[in-house]
């Protein structure tokens, strides 16, 4: 029975070990062991070589590795597409559209970039392409709060929730892609700049401008003008 | 690494006030001059607690039918090149192409063979002579 097994991880700092005992489709087994140095700021379950291993096997077409590999990303996705398409519905197809590509992407797929890289390069792409041809979603459609005495708090960290989306929503899709990379999934900041394809000087100009466009957005509460 | 005050104040206005977002190299300089610029560490804090209201649907829901609904698409995919109409496009190189061009020769050569056949032999001989001798009666010619 083929499985996948990651081993005790220490995810505060330093030396991080574990085992990834994967049966091949042949009944051979391989057990890929990996060390690796965290930083604070780095996702802790980032692992390159893992993923090599893990779409070498997708392409041939193990449903365990891909199984695992969706099940070590899926929440950073969706957390990501919620970000930019502001809705969860469109997040979750988004989400079963890019696990689609990167399963006939993956006989293909060439190691030269981080899979996570690429992964989120794909996703970028994907958010943008749907933002566009999509009409913009009215979220007074589809947020009917029920009222009653204990959801008053709820509501509130909704509308919330709403403020700070709606006026992400605005900010050029640029600026709005680098907030959501480094300041809502703490990426560190030379693989947002990766994923989109600029420097990090470039990408530093992109979060000061989002954040002060963010900043007049909410503190005024309209929109007002957007530096680009 | 150094970091001068028009510069600190432009990385806490990109990277917030929480440094684990920051550049690594630039983490120790900036949590010692951050100390000393208190109002505006507290600037981008009140930023920082704006963007944490944005919070998510996908956070609460867990997400087992979602994979499940990934896993067996990726199945369908799968199952889909097996299709019979797909078999040629599983093989995608240039000699699949050639084969192709070939296989539609050779029907082309074997239709235009029958076509010959046809017109060959008697039929061709009977064309001839309608045109040398006009229309031919075999019942008034023989007795």
């Amino acid at each position: 029975m083929p499985h996948f097994f990651a081993g005790a991880r220490n995810y505060y700092g330093g030396c991080v070990s574990f085992a990834v005992p994967v049966t091949l489709k042949r009944g051979m087994s391989l057990v890929v062991k990996m060390n690796k140095t965290t930083r604070p700021g780095m996702h802790h379950n980032e692992n390159h070589q893992e993923d090599v291993e893990l779409m070498r096997l997708v392409a041939e077409r193990d449903m365990l590795a891909y199984r695992r590999l969706v099940e070590k990303y899926l929440n950073r996705v969706l957390h990501f597409a919620e970000r930019i398409l502001g809705d969860y519905a469109a997040a979750e197809d988004m989400a079963q559209e890019l696990w689609i590509k990167v399963w006939n992407e993956a006989p293909r797929w060439q190691p030269k970039a981080k899979f996570s890289t690429w992964l989120y390069q794909v996703l970028m792409n994907s958010c943008i392409d749907y933002k566009r041809k999509k009409r913009p979603v009215n979220f007074a459609e589809i947020e009917a709060y029920d009222e009653s005495p204990g959801q008053v708090d709820i509501i509130i960290s909704r509308q919330k929730a709403a403020t700070v989306r709606d006026a992400m929503a605005k900010l050029p899709e640029r600026q709005q892609i680098a907030l959501a990379l480094c300041y809502y999934e703490e990426m560190s900041n030379q693989k947002a700049a990766e994923i989109l394809g600029v420097n990090t000087g470039t990408l530093q100009q992109l979060l000061f401008r989002a954040r002060k466009n963010l900043k007049e957005m909410l503190e005024n509460n309209n929109p007002g003008r957007i530096a680009i | 690494m150094k970091i001068k005050n028009e510069e600190l104040k432009e990385l806490v206005h990109s990277y917030g006030a929480n440094l684990r977002r920051w550049p690594w190299g630039l983490r120790d300089a900036a949590r010692r001059m951050l100390a000393a610029n208190p109002e505006l560490l507290a600037e981008a804090e009140k930023l920082d607690h704006r963007l944490d209201e944005f919070t998510l649907v996908s956070n609460q829901n867990t997400n087992t039918e979602l994979l499940n609904l990934i896993m067996q698409s990726a199945k369908r995919e799968e199952d889909k090149k097996f299709g019979i109409a797909n078999i040629m496009f599983v093989f995608r190189p240039a000699w699949a192409k050639t084969a192709m061009l070939l296989l539609c020769a050779l029907s082309g050569l074997f239709l235009g063979s029958l076509n010959l056949v046809r017109n060959s032999g008697v039929d061709m001989i009977q064309n001839d002579d309608q045109e040398i001798f006009g229309p031919t009666n075999v019942n008034e010619v023989l007795p």
